[in-house]
């Protein structure tokens, strides 16, 4: 284990004595305080537990000129926290108009492929970055929502460290996931719970050349809620200085390359991929560690295996036989 | 002195007092007029900026009542049914518009009559400040002269010359005869000055379905006092749309200042609002959104909120049900969105029933579409399928230059805003065939690939054209990322 581990755990074991209220009750499932498991044990340990809803989440390209594979996690995050509720809860994305012209406008078909309900978003396009700064915070203030995903193009001068502690204000007093997405973006304030920086990642191989699930490449830059900072020295790699080949699979301080899968609206681990179906199939029972990095094993709920046990007996075993072995 | 050009001629076309005492009238020429008195001040006539000041004013009489219509180039016509009481009497009501009027320095003379035709009548050429009691209107007019049945030049002198100069003299005639002699139109002139029959009016802007009012003996201009001005109105016009079981779908908020301007505020909700902290909430949203703010000037001395359009809204239930309180928070969201940053804005996908990828989402504004969560969009997700469809799509196609086989091969490698992408693996073609049944489409077959590069970015590219069949040279573009 490298050394960064252990600060990291008293961390987590901080902020879950923080969590005890005085009265002994445990103040966990407020909603500002609830985590959310990603699937993939490495990530949610760094994060000391999961994903909290109720904080701004920031997600910059790791690399200038492509914004894709930024837009796709933060969009994973949502649907991977709008999907946490059980149902899927209504989800608020803001974006400014360039950033539309300039990295493409959302799709309606696309989303819903990706696992995201588009019946359920609610879509502003602002004119500017105060405009979708505004539009966010009102957002943030409605609880109903399931997450609200900010995206203004650039380094505008309002994004400052007060503005961004606007939005962590309001969206920890309802609990409504705060998804800051920073296309074109070179530098940034603070004030974010965690800061990921995304760079896109070969899919796995399919049969026959086809193109795989998505796959990231992502840096946990700075994880407040774990207490992980960039300047810890914990984390050698800032953003887009990952070695060419091969990539590192989920190993702290480099990264990780993280596969979303859209149907079970989990993220897992590609080099793993046989815990697939560790959870929905218990007659195929895996070693409890494989198990591990589907369920968590962490205060996170894990609604999401939930949803894709109630979808289980549609996947059927020969065809995930096929791919594994593929 | 106002003259206008009528054939090649200045034609004296409005004057004033001290004008008309100096002997000059209305259709003179100008030389005619100046020989009578030399030093007339002459404007030349902008029938435009008439116009304009005219629905200026018609704005300010809507302080009033809501209904107020044109009458011709240069009068007013209002309704001031159940509001006349607001003013302590109709005299009372017609003194304080005409006083203002003047004020203002406008000419002006009035009447109230129960019939438009007897008010008008009067207006125009009884006496300045007229108030007729109900049924006294044929006796009040039988003493005007026929001018005020606004007929042709020509009638008017035919008649002149048969001794007939005032109402009564008409009104006392047979109608066979007169009937034949002048028409129809004539005598339903008469029915209608003398109070006898219905003539339709109509108001300028769309009466509204319900209305509350302040009134207040000293302007106001303090935000806060607007504020809460705002929050009793709408308080007002919900206890009458709960009465009648109704919400408020839009709202106009009336700003009447002291001086004479007026300005309208107007909110569109998503659904039927009947909740003054709602509409208030909304009207803040708004009016802090304005690019031009309300300017109170020496304060507002009548607000009017109306709710311009209703529809039914059953009583309000607080239910258990955790997707209607969402749906409803929703609503509420979408409404202030909307009311900040325009309705266009704030919007939503609807599936639609097509392959064509441009029109296969469609994004309407999230007020009109309801805010109801069960759209289908039906065939998402193959188990361990890896999306087809890409995330975000380009708002135009963007050309990119392809090196691909021949003839329907997926790309080998590509240049897109000027960097090369070599693909690694390839999914394709999705042929897309244009929807022929839409007229004036000329597109072609596109074959869609998706691809990934070396780096891992995947992108979703189309050959437009069918080799040897539709084109020789079929272009590529890129229509969409992946995540």
């Amino acid at each position: 284990m490298p050394a960064s581990a252990q600060p990291l755990a008293v961390s987590a074991l901080r902020e879950r004595i923080a969590a005890i209220g005085a009265d002994g009750s445990a103040r966990d499932f407020t909603p500002s305080r609830r985590l959310v498991s990603l699937g993939v044990k490495a990530v949610d340990q760094a994060l000391g537990g999961g994903l909290r809803r109720g904080g701004l989440h920031e997600i910059r390209s790791a690399e200038p000129g492509s914004t894709a594979p930024a837009s796709g996690f933060a969009l994973a995050l949502a649907a991977r926290l709008t999907a946490a509720e059980g149902t899927s809860a209504p989800w608020l994305w803001v974006r400014q108009d360039f950033s539309g012209l300039e990295a493409g406008e959302p799709y309606g078909p696309g989303l819903a492929a990706f696992g995201l309900d588009p019946a359920r978003l609610v879509l502003v396009g602002a004119a500017d970055a105060s405009d979708v700064l505004r539009a966010a915070e009102e957002g943030l203030r409605c609880a109903a929502l399931g997450a609200v995903l900010i995206e203004p193009w650039g380094d505008p001068r309002v994004l400052d460290l007060t503005a961004t502690r606007r939005l962590v204000l309001a969206a920890e007093a309802s609990g409504v996931a705060a998804l800051l997405l920073r296309p074109g973006a070179r530098e940034g304030p603070g004030g974010s719970a965690t800061r990921w920086s995304v760079g896109p990642a070969p899919s796995a191989a399919l049969p026959a050349r086809g193109v795989g699930p998505p796959a990231f490449r992502v840096v946990l830059s700075r994880s407040r809620q774990s207490g992980l900072d960039a300047s810890t020295r914990s984390l050698p790699a800032p953003a887009g200085q990952f070695p060419d080949a091969p990539p590192v699979h989920a190993r702290e301080g480099d990264g990780w390359t993280m596969e979303w899968r859209p149907h079970e609206r989990i993220f897992a681990d590609p080099l793993r991929r046989e815990t697939r179906h560790a959870g929905p199939e218990p007659v195929r029972a895996f070693p409890g560690g494989a198990l591990a990095a589907a369920s968590g094993g962490s205060p996170a709920e894990d609604a999401g295996s939930r949803g894709f046990a109630r979808r289980a007996p549609s996947d059927s075993p020969e065809r995930g036989g096929v791919r594994r072995a593929g | 002195m106002v003259v206008e050009k009528i054939k090649g001629a200045h034609v004296v076309a409005a004057l004033d007092e001290a004008a008309s005492q100096a002997g000059v009238s209305n259709g003179m020429t100008l030389s005619t007029a100046r020989a009578i008195h030399p030093g007339l001040a002459v404007m030349e006539a902008d029938p435009a900026a008439d116009a304009r000041a005219l629905e200026t004013l018609a704005d300010w009489a809507e302080r009033y009542t809501p209904f107020v219509g044109l009458d011709g180039a240069d009068g007013l016509l209002l309704d001031v049914t159940g509001s006349a009481h607001l003013f302590g009497g109709e005299a009372a009501m017609l003194g304080d518009m005409l006083r203002r009027l003047r004020r203002a320095g406008y000419a002006a003379s009035g009447a109230i009559a129960g019939a438009v035709g007897t008010a008008r009548a009067l207006a125009r050429h009884g006496d300045r400040s007229v108030v007729i009691p109900p049924g006294d209107e044929a006796e009040a007019v039988a003493a005007l002269p026929i001018e005020a049945l606004f007929l042709s030049p020509d009638a008017v002198t035919a008649l002149h010359r048969l001794g007939l100069k005032r109402i009564a003299d008409l009104a006392d005639r047979p109608r066979g005869p007169l009937a034949a002699r002048f028409g129809a139109d004539l005598l339903s002139r008469v029915d209608r000055v003398r109070g006898l029959a219905e003539e339709p009016v109509s108001p300028r802007r769309p009466l509204p379905s319900c209305t509350a009012e302040r009134r207040f003996a000293e302007p106001i201009g303090h935000e806060e006092d607007v504020r809460r001005s705002i929050l009793s109105l709408a308080g007002d016009l919900c206890a009458v749309l709960e009465r009648r079981g109704e919400g408020a779908r839009r709202l106009e908020l009336v700003f009447f200042r002291a001086d004479g301007a007026v300005r309208r505020i107007v909110v569109a909700t998503g659904r039927p609002l009947r909740d003054p902290a709602g509409m208030a909430r909304l009207f803040r949203e708004k009016l802090d959104a304005l690019a031009d703010p309300v300017d109170p000037g020496f304060g507002f001395d009548v607000m009017r909120l109306a709710a311009l359009m209703t529809e039914r809204q059953d009583a309000a239930q607080t239910g258990l049900d955790r997707r209607a309180e969402d749906a409803e928070a929703l609503a509420e969201l979408a409404d202030k969105l909307a009311a900040r940053f325009g309705a266009r804005r704030v919007q939503r996908f609807i599936p639609q029933d097509t392959h064509w990828p441009e029109r296969a989402s469609l994004a309407v504004p999230a007020q009109r579409s309801g805010l109801a969560l069960a759209e289908d969009w039906s065939p998402v997700l193959e188990p361990d399928e890896p999306p087809t469809r890409p995330l975000r799509l380009l708002s135009r196609p963007e050309t990119i230059e392809v090196l691909a086989e021949i003839p329907d091969g997926p790309p080998i490698r590509f240049r897109w805003r000027r960097v090369l992408h070599v693909v690694r693996k390839a999914e394709g073609p999705e042929r897309l065939a244009p929807e022929w049944w839409r007229s004036a489409t000329d597109a072609l077959t596109r074959d869609y690939f998706r691809v990934e590069d070396e780096a891992g970015r995947r992108f979703w590219v189309y050959r437009e054209g069918l080799w040897g069949r539709e084109t020789t040279a079929p272009r590529w573009f890129l229509h969409g990322l992946f995540g």
